[in-house]
């Protein structure tokens, strides 16, 4: 089966709540799906040489962005080195506090991001990517 | 996975080709006619290449320069500048040459299915003997992979040994 380098994950972003308000804090988050057998390195690998997951959110007027909040990492062995790596796999969630300041206007605004990852599937890894997404944000007052 | 087809098998003779070193000068495979060749492809992302990293220099480099062999190590598809952080941070001091293109790769990539050539070359490993012909040939494989090179270090003294 052909492997679809660019989108070999599935991202899917939602807030929390659906609707924005001004000076009230949400959430963004973004379900990422690793494919079946898969596995992509953690926020913090557990080698130097290891390419760490992060998330990549652009600047964007009225709303300012909290620390990322990524999942506890899965500790997997592997038969080529002895040590225990740190690793992401299946379906994981990445949470965004999403900061609205108190003078936003009302109106809908795009939240562009980007997820960079090295990922490996059961048999080979895959070079590092830089997959994007966006959602679109209802502001209301 | 020596079952895998490639357009080298063992007991061929590889065409020459060149390509730049980190240096900028160029290296030829036919520079090293007279010696054996041991010729790995590497990428810098790439985990298990990170993994082998120290025991190319420490293990195989460094014990078997002075002996007969050399060590060509092929990066494919990356900038000399990467190519030349990762060798600063191993503290390789064995030659490495950039396949920019993927060109070279290309020719030595078993098919795998699924996976362009420059990502199933990855971990491979080939010696040559004095006359440019193919004596071993590794295609990785995660079962088998092992980051300290056993079977090569077995196959070069078994080479040597047999002069």
């Amino acid at each position: 089966m052909h492997i679809n380098l660019a989108q070999w994950l599935r991202l899917v972003p939602s807030l929390e709540p659906a609707v924005l308000k001004p000076g009230v804090e949400g959430q963004l988050i973004v379900a990422v799906t690793i494919p079946a057998g898969g596995h992509i390195e953690s926020d913090q690998p557990a080698e130097k040489f290891l390419i760490p997951t992060k998330l990549v959110l652009d600047p964007i007027e009225h709303i300012g962005y909290g620390p990322i909040r990524y999942p506890k990492a899965i500790e997997k062995r592997f038969s080529w080195t002895e040590t225990v790596l740190k690793v992401f796999s299946s379906t994981i969630q990445i949470k965004v506090p999403l900061i609205v300041s108190r003078d936003a206007p009302a109106k809908t605004v795009t939240i562009f991001g980007t997820l960079n990852y090295q990922g490996c599937t059961a048999s080979s890894c895959l070079p590092p990517n830089n997959q994007k997404f966006s959602i679109e944000a209802k502001i209301l007052p | 996975m020596s079952k895998l087809i490639a357009k080298y098998n063992v007991g061929d003779v590889v065409d020459d080709f060149s390509l730049p070193m980190l240096d900028s000068t160029t290296a030829k495979l036919s520079d090293f006619r007279g010696k054996v060749l041991f010729l790995v492809f590497t990428a810098t992302w790439c985990p298990y290449c990170g993994a082998e990293a120290p025991y190319l220099e420490k293990e195989i480099w460094q014990k078997y320069k002075d002996k007969g062999v050399q060590v060509l190590v092929v990066d494919v598809k990356e900038s000399n500048q990467v190519v030349k952080e990762f060798r600063d941070r191993y503290g390789w001091t064995l030659p490495v040459v950039v396949d920019e293109t993927g060109e070279v790769a290309l020719q030595f990539a078993p098919k795998k299915e699924g996976l362009p050539p420059e990502i199933a070359i990855l971990n491979s490993h080939f010696i040559l003997d004095k006359t440019g012909k193919i004596v071993f040939r590794e295609f990785f494989a995660l079962e088998t992979f092992d980051a300290r090179l056993s079977a090569i270090i077995h196959k070069l003294d078994k080479i040597l040994a047999q002069g």
